[in-house]
């Protein structure tokens, strides 16, 4: 049982990350759902695959890795989503646009690399025995590398970058007034997603292998976990995707692998029903929704 | 011969499929589960079919009324949703039903699908001719796109249109919002439905493939790019998706390459149109 909640709180500490990058977009923009990180998820893994196939070294392909997907995510922002900005778009409109990116970026993975699935490491990971459980190297490396950008993550708004974050989402028109260059800070939020949902892509393929499509699942559930830690909240994002990895492995455990993909939708049904603020519009005490 | 005939059911049901989405579109309201209301009326249909032996009008009404039906439960709850939590909402429901599908394997076949779905029968006749099952299909959704088309234009289209274009004016009018909301969200469902009914009867093989997220997304993108809120532009956009596919098939790539390659175009037609051309090909409004 332990090593169940365990597995689970592995697996989310990794979603967290896409669930923080989801809801960082759609926080500081208010309209866009940036679907297209699931392709980014997806990508990250062959950049370090195709890497290492041309010979460079681990941490150069790990770099690439991280670095090659944002850029590709900072694309969208400039040819897709910007434009769309400018133009008032609805969130409609927005998320219309970052599914037709999705399609793209995913397509050419498949066109590039194929549809099979991959798998880093061959063979049984190294597992260490730790008093009742037992940790897998893979996971050790998830747990302290989510850990780390976390960290980093709940620190930068308190630098003055995390201000001006903060303003942007909640008056970017008055921002622009006071000399902030509102297009540029918007493209390096797109980049910091992207990036987060890279680390992610890697961490998981490292654990279960990755194939183009790998990338839907976890962007739904960022998707569940921001509409479930509340709407602009990245500590409640990343604590509902810890929450979805745990309730997930335990569903697979008790129940039933196949209702696993089930379990985070309905945890969103109950969500939007009963508590459209979510986990900070319980704590802020506003279970009503906010008219807009 | 037959495999033109072939093509031209695709399209038809992609074009019914397309004109059902068309309706809510025009109250505003976007969703992305309407391949789980094609998959009901498609799984109803064929259990009529090889189960119970009904014939193909009482089985195409069944499947049509219990994909409405289904849709009530979900519609009455989410009825004052609006904008993402609606999207939301209805992509929680796709996962939903699609994992019903794929996991209730002793009504669906699960992944094993279901197989031995007759030909439309009606009375004692069988029909057995791709050209025959062409020729009733087209007679089927031409009428049921010529009934959309008067729903559009009658008072309750019309009340759509104001709700869409600013809810809270429409309220105030006396439009009663979310009971027009939940009718127009039952008739996209029952019109998507029947397409599922027609799909399954002419498949003669079903599985939980068909009824994904991605043909959800697809559906979408034919909206989108024959453009919202007319039916010409609902069969526009079918018109180009089976084109673009069957271009692809003619030039022989690969057939790794063909589905990736496919979805790609999609995938640049729908962001080329949301950027440069919000109206589609002839729709009526822009996305916004």
């Amino acid at each position: 049982m332990i090593q169940v909640i365990f597995n689970g709180l592995v697996q989310g500490l990794c979603l967290a990350l896409v669930g923080v990058g989801f809801s960082l977009v759609y926080a500081t923009t208010r309209r866009v759902m940036f679907v297209t990180l699931g392709a980014i998820f997806s990508l990250s893994p062959y950049i370090l695959l195709q890497c290492s196939k041309l010979g460079f070294p681990l941490v150069i392909g790990i770099v690439m890795a991280v670095a090659l997907p944002s850029l590709v995510s900072m694309a969208c922002e400039a040819l897709v989503h910007w434009p769309l900005e400018k133009k008032w778009s609805s969130p409609e409109a927005n998320f219309i646009g970052s599914l037709g990116c999705y399609l793209i970026v995913e397509q050419m993975i498949a066109l590039a690399w194929g549809t099979d699935a991959h798998v880093f490491i061959q063979g049984a990971d190294k597992i260490y025995p730790f008093q009742n459980l037992r940790v897998s190297s893979s996971q050790i490396v998830t747990i302290c590398s989510t850990l780390a950008v976390l960290t980093a993550a709940v620190l930068v708004p308190k630098a003055a970058i995390g201000l001006k974050i903060r303003a942007l989402s909640s008056n970017s028109k008055l921002l622009s007034v006071i000399g902030t260059d509102v297009k540029r800070l918007r493209r390096m939020i797109f980049f910091v997603a992207g990036s987060l949902a890279a680390i992610s892509g890697l961490l998981r393929a490292n654990e279960f292998g990755f194939s183009p499509y790998t990338g839907m699942t976890a962007v739904l559930i960022g998707l569940v976990a921001t509409v479930v830690g509340g709407r602009g909240s990245f500590a409640g994002a990343a604590v509902a995707a810890v929450a979805l990895g745990i309730l997930r492995e335990l569903t697979a455990f008790n129940l039933s692998a196949a209702l696993v993909e089930a379990t985070p939708f309905l945890a969103l049904v109950f969500t939007l029903l009963l508590f459209p603020n979510g986990i900070r519009g319980i704590l802020l005490g506003k279970t009503r929704p906010e008219e807009t | 011969v037959t495999y033109f005939y072939q093509i031209t059911i695709d399209f038809l049901i992609l074009a019914l499929l397309a004109a059902s989405m068309n309706l809510l579109l025009g109250g505003g309201l976007l969703l992305v589960s309407q391949a789980a209301s094609f998959g009901v009326g498609a799984y109803v249909a064929a259990l009529c079919n090889t189960k119970l032996g009904i014939g193909f009008i009482v089985s195409t009404a069944l499947g049509a009324f219990a994909s409405g039906a289904a849709s009530l439960l979900v519609a009455l709850p989410a009825r004052n949703l609006r904008g993402d939590s609606f999207v939301m909402l209805s992509l929680a429901v796709q996962v939903l039903i699609y994992t019903f599908f794929l996991n209730a394997v002793t009504i669906t076949g699960g992944p094993y699908g279901l197989s031995g779905i007759s030909k439309p029968r009606i009375g004692s006749q069988t029909i057995q001719s791709s050209l025959g099952v062409a020729v009733l299909y087209l007679g089927i959704v031409a009428a049921c796109i010529f009934l959309v088309n008067l729903l559009t234009k009658s008072g309750f289209g019309r009340a759509l249109t104001a709700i869409r274009e600013d809810e809270l004016a429409a309220k105030g009018l006396g439009i009663p919002v979310a009971r027009r909301k939940t009718e127009a969200l039952f008739l996209c469902a029952v019109f998507a439905g029947l397409a599922g009914s027609l799909y399954a009867q002419q498949a003669s093989y079903l599985d939980p493939t068909s009824f994904t997220l991605d043909t959800s997304i697809l559906i979408v993108s034919v909206c989108v790019i024959g453009g919202m809120g007319s039916i010409g532009g609902a069969l526009a956009g079918a018109l180009v998706l089976t084109l673009i596919q069957e271009v692809l098939r003619f030039l022989e790539f690969p057939s790794s390459v063909t589905g990736p390659l496919r979805l790609l175009t999609y995938g640049l037609l729908v962001v080329w149109i949301v950027l440069k051309r919000p109206s589609g090909l002839m729709g009526k409004y822009a996305i916004q």
